[in-house]
């Protein structure tokens, strides 16, 4: 009973929740034209022009190419920011050593950082080590624990979890690494799948540096791709656009729905006390 | 000094990753191009720099499409790096050409060839004597209309003999006319290149002849505002909530795009759906005309480019050649070069025909006034946010006309002042 | 004690460089270009405090700015992260089709900064659209709530508390990571459901709450995108969505003005340090942590 209730709650939430996404996959089989009229939910002529034109990628690259460039930078941003917050993370939430305090109010300081700001004395630097127009500024900085936001989640995250096993193995004469290695990281499984999936997310959409850095067509991503269909002074093809934003949309549901097990699986799970 | 030192630990790194940009190799001479603009003229551009790399074998030419937002965001960033591309795209040339940025064009008229162009085009990227940029194509204003809405309503289109008076009393007539949810006119009052065509007609202009102040007085946006003001309240425009929405939006949105308005003050380049608008001169234009054969855009070179002169052959290819001009279209607007305009014509379709009959109808003299000067640093501040903002306050009763016009004069003398 | 030292210094190798190359040094110049008149494309020219001054004394949207930032950062966060714990408690009992639950409402999340956000909220809270469909049934007249700037910064409230996923998803981790063991002990001391929540529950999420807290505030105080998307891209209509943010990078690039975006970049920067010590001060009190119990 209390639990039919439930089903109907989280049901009756969805179906207002959804609803601006369902009206974005309809508009996405309507005209230019059409969507600038009408914003009714069913397409008056539905159509699957926008699907066929969007993917010839604004007259540039196929739209294929944005999805590859996209995955691969996502994917590589995935690997850096797992294995360099990880370690940073274990730093400060399980070693101690002079300037702990000092490194890990630097890292909060680093979230407070306006990145708009950063970006042309970052461009010059880039610039100069003959980066740009490649896809290393945008992969980088992951390898360099430079996202404050996933160094601090899985501090927390550490935080949270009893240290008794760390010092029960350092006492055994385990070293830090083997410490990290064998304890702190399946332990932190549940945090790492979290940064991973966030990590993808917030790749797969960030415009900004990925707009200034790839200059060449066939390096162009996801966010800078859809903006191609964009004229906002002589018309756009939101036609188009809206199609390939869907398009580009299924893969993080998917890869969403495949995850999210992960994501939530506790270590009342994995055994530990 | 930052700045060297910034280079220095770059270059150090650069030494030890091992990494070099490199030049490519041979004597093949590479060119990046950059602009903004949509599939359709991204595409025609690119067919038409492949004409061009076919005739000029030795330059390669690199690409650098762009959509408009973020597009001098980049371009301007590039420029703080010196990483500018050799060639681009740009519609506010004082700007780059007051920090000597910009290649002056006339010391390549050997290659760069403007004969053909058109003064009332070259005067738009001359300053201080000096053709620091060219346009790309014209986007002159124009009024459109819905033929089937005015037939319906049984009123006739407007002309140039059409005294602003008088055409508020047609559009009044018109609103009565019309279905709940179609307006008479679109709202002007935020249009800066309709306001320029408004001012021209008084003899003034947005800004003065030398750049360093407004070219109009406060009466003159006082008395445009309540124009527009008394249209409103009788329901003739569109309220302000409807209209806002596309005020330094995306056109695509906006009133005319979805076909909410009957008639309007619109550029040319912007695309409408077809078949359903016709173009015409804007009224009050017969006695001294306010509109000019405005350019959409322009190509200007980089001061620093390695290849001036392959710079400029493109840039002469662009404009003159006829293969160029076939691939290009009117995807910048009608082509500057009266002889590419004129052969384009056979080819395109209805409407695109009716742009490039107005354009040639501009073009005789008496038709259009003499092109302004380019607009100062700032113009384009001034011109879209400052106008903007303020029309917006004026909508929505934050500010009264007098208030709204005070405050804008305001600002304005500041940005100007920053500037100069 | 050295050797200690050493091995965590080993983990913080990559840290270390990171801060040196994309932080340090590009901070450094941009404290030293608040100080000037910059461009971007002539050489910074250095005046000082001037733009310090100018932006207290002469700037009254950057005053607008900042009150429309505070305020917004103060009803938005709590609304946001309370929709995402309701969402997380809601969720995270295993229970038939959970899995596709969970995915769906972090759905809307996925769009973050899509454009495409941008025609579809215009879509929903415009003339014609199901937000005055819906008020209509109330006797609420029709009227474009995106259009208008009385109304406007409640539709980017509304898009932010819809894209609730990420905190949900944080919460959610931290609700399972609370052992069984301390639920089945307070159902045998007879806790009931609110007691249970009170006082095992909240103390053991709290650094999950405070994270969330944290980061929810700094980043609606930097939220610029949903400015950009849903109103105009310039703050309109009439500055009702200048957030800070929005405001530093339209005159850091669209007015060129980098110098005076730096100085406002600083103020943000110090203002924001204010807000996370004193959060940090504060979370000694409410704060748990399982490692120093």
């Amino acid at each position: 009973m209390k639990n039919r209730l439930a089903h109907v709650v989280i049901v009756g939430t969805l179906m207002v929740m959804l609803y601006p996404l369902v009206w974005m996959v309809m508009t996405a089989f309507k005209s230019t034209a059409e969507i600038a009229q009408n914003v009714s939910l069913l397409p008056a002529d539905p159509t699957f022009g926008n699907f066929v034109e969007g993917w010839d990628g604004a007259g540039v690259e196929s739209f294929g190419t944005y999805l590859r460039n996209s995955t691969v930078i996502a994917l590589l941003a995935v690997a850096g920011n797992v294995i360099s917050c990880s370690l940073a993370a274990y730093a400060f939430a399980r070693l101690s050593f002079r300037g702990r305090t000092l490194c890990f109010t630097l890292t909060i300081g680093m979230l407070l950082l306006p990145k708009d700001v950063l970006l042309i004395p970052q461009y010059s630097i880039f610039h100069a080590l003959g980066w740009v127009d490649s896809p290393l500024p945008l992969i980088v900085p992951y390898f360099l624990a430079m996202d404050a936001f996933f160094v601090f989640l899985n501090v927390q995250f550490l935080r949270g979890l009893p240290r008794e096993l760390d010092e029960a193995a350092a006492v055994d004469g385990c070293g830090a690494f083997r410490r990290y290695w064998y304890i702190t990281l399946p332990l932190l499984k549940p945090a790492l799948a979290t940064t991973a999936i966030f990590t993808f997310i917030w790749t797969w959409n960030d415009y900004l540096p990925q707009l200034i850095y790839l200059n060449s067509a066939e390096k162009f991503t996801l966010p800078v791709g859809l903006r191609m269909f964009l004229d906002a002074t002589a018309g756009s093809d939101l036609g188009p656009m809206t199609a390939m934003s869907v398009v580009s949309l299924l893969p993080l549901f998917l890869l969403f729905m495949f995850f999210q097990r992960r994501l939530v699986q506790g270590i009342a799970t994995t055994g530990l006390k | 000094m930052l700045r060297s030192c910034l280079a220095a630990f770059a270059s150090m790194s650069l030494l030890l990753t091992g990494c070099s940009s490199g030049e490519p190799a041979g004597d093949k001479v590479t060119l990046v191009v950059a602009w903004w603009g949509n599939p359709a003229r991204t595409k025609a551009t690119n067919a038409a720099i492949d004409l061009f790399t076919k005739k000029f074998p030795k330059i390669e030419v690199k690409v650098r499409p762009s959509a408009f937002p973020g597009y001098y965001d980049k371009l301007n960033t590039e420029f703080a790096s010196g990483a500018a591309p050799d060639v681009f795209q740009d519609d506010q040339v004082r700007t780059y050409a007051a920090k000597g940025l910009l290649l002056d064009l006339g010391a390549h008229q050997d290659v760069l060839k403007t004969d053909a162009l058109g003064k009332e085009f070259l005067a738009q990227g001359t300053i201080d004597g000096k053709l620091m940029d060219v346009p790309a194509g014209a986007s002159p204003m124009a009024l459109v209309h819905q033929p089937k809405l005015l037939e319906g309503a049984g009123v006739s289109a407007p002309t140039a003999r059409t005294s602003w008076q008088d055409f508020a009393a047609l559009a009044t007539k018109l609103a009565g006319g019309l279905p709940k949810g179609t307006w008479a006119l679109a709202d002007s009052s935020a249009q800066h290149n309709h306001l320029q065509v408004f001012l021209r007609q008084k003899g003034k202009d947005w800004f003065t002849a030398d750049g360093t102040a407004l070219g109009f007085a406060k009466e003159d946006l006082a008395e445009w505002w309540t124009f527009w003001a008394g249209l409103r309240a009788k329901g003739v425009v569109p309220p302000a909530d409807v209209t806002s929405g596309s005020a330094g939006g995306d056109v695509s949105q906006d009133p005319v795009a979805a076909k909410k308005v009957a008639m309007s003050v619109y550029g040319t380049s912007i695309s409408l759906p077809r078949e359903d608008w016709k173009y015409g001169p804007l009224p009050g234009e017969a006695e001294r005309p306010g509109s000019h054969l405005m350019r959409s855009v322009s190509w200007a070179i980089n001061a620093k480019t390695k290849h001036p002169r392959e710079s400029a052959q493109l840039v002469n290819f662009l404009l003159n050649d006829p293969e160029a001009g076939r691939a290009l279209g009117l995807t910048r607007g009608v082509p500057p070069n009266s002889a590419i305009a004129t052969s384009l014509a056979a080819g395109l379709d209805p409407q695109d025909q009716q742009i490039a009959e107005y354009v040639a109808y501009l073009r005789e003299p008496g038709n259009s006034g003499p092109a302004p000067a380019p607009d100062p640093t700032g113009g384009k501040e001034i011109r879209s946010d400052l106008l903007t903002r303020h029309t917006q306050d004026v909508w929505f009763g934050k500010a009264t006309v007098e208030q709204a016009t005070e405050a804008f004069f305001q600002e304005a003398a500041k940005v100007l002042e920053r500037a100069s | 004690m050295i050797r200690r030292d050493l091995a965590a210094y080993a983990f913080l190798i990559p840290w270390t460089a990171g801060l040196l190359l994309v932080v340090a040094a590009p901070l450094g110049w941009s404290l030293y270009l608040s100080f000037t008149d910059y461009d971007l494309l002539a050489s910074p020219r250095w005046v000082g405090l001037g733009n310090y001054l100018e932006l207290f004394t002469d700037d009254p949207r950057f005053v607008h700015s900042v009150l429309l930032t505070g305020g917004y950062v103060l009803v938005a966060v709590p609304l946001q992260l309370g929709a995402a714990l309701a969402a997380a408690l809601l969720l995270v009992r295993e229970r038939r089709g959970q899995g596709l639950y969970r995915s769906l409402f972090y759905l809307p999340s996925l769009l973050a900064a899509s454009v495409a956000v941008s025609i579809t909220w215009r879509a929903m809270f415009d003339y014609g659209g199901p937000v005055n469909g819906v008020l209509g049934w109330f006797g609420v007249s029709e009227r474009s709530w995106i259009n208008d700037p009385g109304t406007v910064l409640w539709t980017i409230i509304a898009l932010e508390v819809w894209r609730f996923g990420a905190p949900m998803v944080i919460f959610l981790a931290g609700l399972k990571q609370i052992p069984g063991e301390l639920y089945e002990a307070a159902a045998l001391d007879g806790a009931g459901r609110l007691r249970t929540f009170v006082s095992v529950t909240v103390p053991l999420l709290s650094p999950i709450v405070f994270f969330n807290l944290l980061l929810g505030i700094i980043g609606a105080f930097q939220t610029f995108a949903p400015a950009q998307l849903v109103g105009d891209g310039n703050g309109g209509p009439a500055d009702s969505t200048l957030f800070y943010a929005l405001n530093l990078y339209q005159q850091g690039f669209d007015h060129q003005r980098m110098g005076y975006a730096s100085a406002m970049a600083w103020l943000m920067l110090i203002a924001l340090a204010m807000v996370a010590v004193f959060l940090f001060r504060s979370s000694r009190r409410w704060v748990h942590y399982g490692d120093n119990a």
